[in-house]
């Protein structure tokens, strides 16, 4: 298994690597990886959104040149070149080969579906659903693994739901929230690899999420407190689900000292907050500003209460923050600057818009 | 769940790592220490932005309703409140923590809706009421200086950004030829404001940790405003020009620096300038899609070479 991709105990130094800083070609290093290259995140995402717009390109090649099967053809290329990337320069997590691979297998899935004729939907989703999970399993790569974990829910609430809307999404959402409960489950297992663990920790996070939004897209509920009084089971179903998925990821995510837990339980915090939205009957504004105000006031109290570490959890960081990690809060706090959230982008002595924070006299 | 503990060890036998670094790792690893200061951040960060956006809600929606002398100074004082708690753990000696930070930034941001709203209503400034957001970029980088807030400096340069009419908006490369050519040269213009304040924060306040935001925020600002230029026919060669000398400093400074974050905005925004500006000449769309194809390549090499050099210490 060592040649088509990193072995278990090569994987596990490439991720002792990553969290250490280690220079990779170090001869003790390169030892234990086996010669595989990984790299950081924003690298990554860099190579990704290159290598997608190169595949893209490629495509667009086979089709000016009115190849029949471009799809096909283009798709066997970009896989032919990523496994050569994989196989002969031994990259794994670089971006450029998962791009080019996964961009390989949809285009001769895409072939597949087209050429079959196949004028049923969920057919075709059936076939990307495959698709996406055998690039994911291939590659270690726990985002194709949960898009095409969704895109199965999909096929599964289809099929489940006999052409009725509502039943389809009720379908999907009980599959989304069963998936998110069996990775929560499996999470407390050994695997030998860290890339299991990342799997399980997306679907833990990304599953109850993308079932609730399935239910408030065709049934949306919005309790108030009238109608918390005469609720049926579906509303209340609604509420407690993501509370009762919330309270067992939060006990798992300090139990087991994991933090994908933990933000699915933020995750949950959100959708019960928006379920609740019409709870008090009060404008949208102060809404944002009381539930804002509550829930600042509660982060600010596990802050300080939690810079004692309290059975080893702590409030303090015990790493340095990664690049992206930094950027980002910083982009955000500059993107609730007064004009900063977009406008007219006019300049006239000036040109700010009401925005963010709200600064400008244009209200 | 897994764990590295053995490999761990296996690293410290090898002499990789220290005993100190690896008893770090190993606490973290065992769950002895168990950080969730990220986890906190996003939730203080949803709890300000929430707020923030309602009390923009507020002051939009109602603007005729309420009585603007008691709204103004309402958020006055929960922005003073702010500002308080910061400078009174600033006189106490103590170092601020990532709550206090927040508390911080929420000042700002109530502060700049309190202006905004005083502007609206009694048009203090008149015809040149954007001068607040000068005002107001000022009083920020003040306040991120005085009491060294990193947050509060990113709103002070957004601020900055919104007087100079730069807008975090992908969709304002979309806009008309003119306005494009003005976007792009308020955005060169920003840029090289914020650079003359990077190259000044030295001699104002070197013990600081700004450099970083000064350089970012340039950066993008920067290479905004050349992508602008690209897309209108009356300045697409400037903007190339301006586009390959912002490329080139870019990726020397990351290697300079060691921020592979340069060299990753050099190769990126140089590769989407070029295939911006090719679509403008080459008319045929296989010469085009071939011509990009390769620039694509072209970018993918040189990102892997720069990446190799700046983590192997070859730069």
């Amino acid at each position: 298994m060592s040649g088509v991709r990193p072995s278990p105990g090569q994987e596990r130094f490439l991720a002792l690597a990553a969290r250490l800083r280690l220079d990779r070609r170090h001869p003790e290093v390169l030892e234990r990886t086996g010669g595989w290259t990984r790299l950081p995140l924003l690298t990554r995402i860099a190579f990704f959104v290159l290598g997608n717009f190169a595949a893209s390109l490629t495509v667009g090649i086979f089709a000016l040149v009115h190849l029949d099967g471009s799809f096909f053809l283009a798709g066997l290329v970009l896989l032919g070149i990523a496994e050569w990337l994989i196989l002969g320069r031994r990259l794994f997590g670089t971006g450029i080969e998962e791009a080019l691979e996964v961009a390989g297998v949809l285009l001769v899935v895409f072939q597949f579906i087209d050429g079959r004729g196949d004028p049923e939907f969920v057919r075709g989703a059936a076939f990307v659903a495959g698709a996406l999970l055998y690039s994911g399993l291939r590659l270690l790569n726990p985002l194709f693994t949960t898009l095409g974990t969704l895109a199965l829910v999909f096929v599964v609430g289809v099929r489940l739901g006999h052409g009725r809307p509502v039943d389809e999404a009720l379908a999907c959402a009980a599959t989304c929230y069963a998936l998110g409960a069996i990775a929560l489950v499996l999470g407390r297992r050994t695997f030998a690899r860290p890339a299991y663990d990342a799997m399980l920790d997306w679907l833990v996070v990304v599953m109850p999420v993308a079932g609730f939004v399935w239910v408030e897209g065709h049934l949306p509920t919005s309790l108030t407190l009238a109608t918390l009084r005469n609720t049926g089971v579906r509303e209340v179903a609604v509420l407690l689900v993501p509370a009762a998925f919330g309270i067992a990821t939060l006990l798992a995510g300090l139990r087991r000292r994991r933090h994908a837990p933990l933000v699915a339980c933020l995750a949950a915090i959100l959708c019960i907050g928006y379920e609740l939205r019409n709870l008090t009957g009060l404008p949208i504004e102060f809404r944002l500003i009381l539930w804002g105000a509550l829930a600042l006031a509660v982060t600010l109290v596990l802050d300080r209460w939690l810079r004692t570490p309290r059975a080893g959890v702590t409030s303090l960081p015990t790493a340095k923050r990664s690049t992206v990690a930094a950027l980002t809060e910083l982009v955000a706090a500059g993107s609730m600057s007064p004009a900063a959230a977009g406008g007219e982008g006019k300049f006239a002595g000036g040109g700010g818009t009401y925005g963010g924070g709200g600064a400008s006299g244009n209200l | 769940m897994h764990s590295l503990e053995a490999e761990c060890r296996e690293l410290e036998a090898a002499g990789l790592i220290d005993r100190a670094r690896a008893e770090d790792f190993l606490a973290v690893e065992r769950g002895t220490v168990f950080s969730v200061s990220e986890e906190l951040r996003f939730a203080l960060y949803a709890s300000v932005a929430g707020i923030t956006a309602g009390i923009g809600l507020l002051v939009k929606a109602n603007i005729a309703r309420l009585d603007a002398v008691s709204l103004a100074l309402v958020l006055a004082l929960i922005a003073a409140l702010c500002y308080a708690s910061a400078i009174r753990t600033r006189l106490l000696g103590r170092e601020r923590r990532l709550g206090g930070d927040y508390v911080l930034l929420l000042g700002a941001l109530v502060l700049s809706a309190d202006v905004g709203y005083v502007e609206s209503q009694w048009h203090w400034l008149g015809a040149n009421w954007s001068w607040q957001l000068i005002a107001l970029a000022v009083f920020h980088g003040t306040v991120a200086y005085l009491l060294d807030s990193r947050l509060v400096l990113s709103v002070a340069l957004g601020a900055l950004a919104g007087w100079f009419g730069v807008h975090a908006n992908p969709g304002s490369l979309l806009m008309g030829e003119s306005a494009l050519r003005e976007s792009g040269l308020h955005a060169l213009a920003c840029a090289s404001v914020v650079l003359l304040l990077r190259i000044g924060h030295p001699r104002i306040a070197p013990l600081r940790n700004f450099i970083p935001v000064y350089e970012h925020f340039a950066a993008n600002v920067a290479f905004w405003g050349a992508l602008a230029l690209c897309f209108d026919a009356g300045t697409r060669a400037a903007g190339l020009a301006v586009l390959i000398a912002l490329t080139t400093v870019s990726i020397r400074r990351g290697l300079a620096t060691k921020e592979e974050s340069f060299a990753v905005y050099g190769i990126g925004y140089g590769t989407l300038g070029l295939c911006v500006v090719q679509s403008a000449f080459i008319g045929e769309p296989l010469v085009a899609a071939v011509f990009d194809l390769a620039v694509v390549v072209l970018a993918v090499a040189m990102l892997w070479r720069l990446h190799h050099r700046l983590r192997d210490g070859e730069g």
